[in-house]
């Protein structure tokens, strides 16, 4: 009943094997579909379009605010537009940083390098 | 007129439907406000009907809402523990209301709420009024350390300071402009394709154009389930959003 012609010990094994084997072939293209529809091109652009741009928005809005209150000239709008770019790679990155573990929450701060 | 008819921002055109003043303020009832409350009242007949039997072994369209409970509820629980499950009729509310009102504008002939940005922002301010009031209330001062970094040397700590906060003012815009701009963008594009069809059978006749015409034809068909996917995938994000937020109202801390 063993293996003295080769043969394996029992067809069910074989079975199993071509029937699993089967199964992944089946199931591969559907997880590429998957992995590759999971977020349309444009909704991923859109995503950091917006953070990065509604930074900017705020920090001019801001600037030109204390410089309607305080009366500084151009230059609380300049800051400001600087402060909104720093700001929105700032976002840019966090934005970046969410989905990379795949749960889409915020990944926790590194810790300081001392 | 068929001009005005392949004119792809058309669509998104409000037209007054019942003129309504209070003093110079103008409150009519637009062809936006109809949409809204058809979703509305579809949710609410959607929910009223399919839980009235309340069985233990769910039928078919219990389990549906069962599923959306769940989902909603495992999405707020993950991002913002036990204590923001207080806030659950809040989050599950929104994602219906935009996925309803995102997939009912996916109907021929339907005004989209959703591709408006007055209506987006309208709802991302409502997040962020509610993260900012309860966040004060639950942790007073202690909400400010959701400004103070942690993990950045000493000497730069107050100007990112200034970073923080205008990235916590920044927001209600980004998460308002996504949700629009996506569904926007989707439905131009829908327009746009769906509109050559038209005008290559105006070009090369009946038989030429149709001939022609095939091409924009497959990109409309391709693009609709794509427009349909988006409709739901940006319904969850701006859920997510709200639950992420929602969490740094509950712990500022990090």
């Amino acid at each position: 009943m063993s293996d003295t012609n080769g043969k394996s010990p029992s067809p069910d094994k074989d079975a199993l094997q071509a029937f699993s084997e089967k199964l992944k072939a089946q199931q591969k293209p559907h997880q590429e579909l998957e992995k590759t529809n999971d977020r349309s091109g444009m909704g991923a652009g859109l995503k950091y379009a917006s953070e990065f741009s509604a930074a900017v928005i705020v920090g001019a809005f801001l600037g030109y605010i204390v410089d309607k209150f305080a009366g500084t000239g151009p230059w609380g709008l300049i800051v400001g537009i600087l402060l909104g770019f720093g700001t929105g790679v700032m976002n840019v990155v966090r934005a970046a940083k969410e989905g990379m573990d795949g749960s889409g929450i915020d990944l926790p701060p590194e810790l300081d390098e001392e | 007129m068929i001009a005005a008819g392949l004119d792809p921002i058309g669509q998104f055109e409000i037209k007054k439907m019942a003129e309504l003043k209070i003093g110079n303020l103008d409150i009519s009832f637009t062809n936006s406000a109809l949409m809204m409350v058809i979703t509305v009242g579809l949710v609410a007949l959607w929910l009223l009907l399919s839980t009235s039997k309340k069985s233990l072994i769910p039928g078919r369209a219990q389990s549906i809402v069962e599923i959306s409970y769940e989902f909603v509820a495992d999405m707020l629980r993950s991002a913002a523990g036990k204590e923001g499950m207080k806030f659950f009729p809040f989050v599950f509310a929104l994602f219906i209301f935009i996925l309803f009102a995102n997939l009912l504008g996916m109907i021929p002939f339907f005004f989209t709420t959703t591709s408006h940005i007055v209506v987006t922002l309208t709802l991302a301010l409502m997040v962020f009024f509610l993260v900012l009031i309860y966040g004060i209330w639950k942790n007073g001062f202690g909400f400010l350390k959701l400004f103070w970094p942690s993990g950045v040397p000493v000497v730069m700590k107050p100007i990112v300071c200034v970073l923080e906060i205008i990235s916590f003012l920044s927001r209600p815009i980004s998460h308002s402009i996504r949700l629009w701009a996506n569904v926007m963008a989707g439905h131009i594009m829908l327009k746009v394709f769906a509109g050559f069809c038209v005008m290559l059978v105006g070009a090369f006749g009946l038989v030429g154009g149709s001939l022609v015409g095939v091409l924009p034809f497959l990109m409309t068909f391709a693009l609709t389930p794509l427009e349909l996917l988006v409709s739901f995938v940006q319904a969850y994000v701006f859920a997510l959003l709200t639950c992420i937020y929602i969490s740094d109202a509950i712990h500022p801390g990090h």
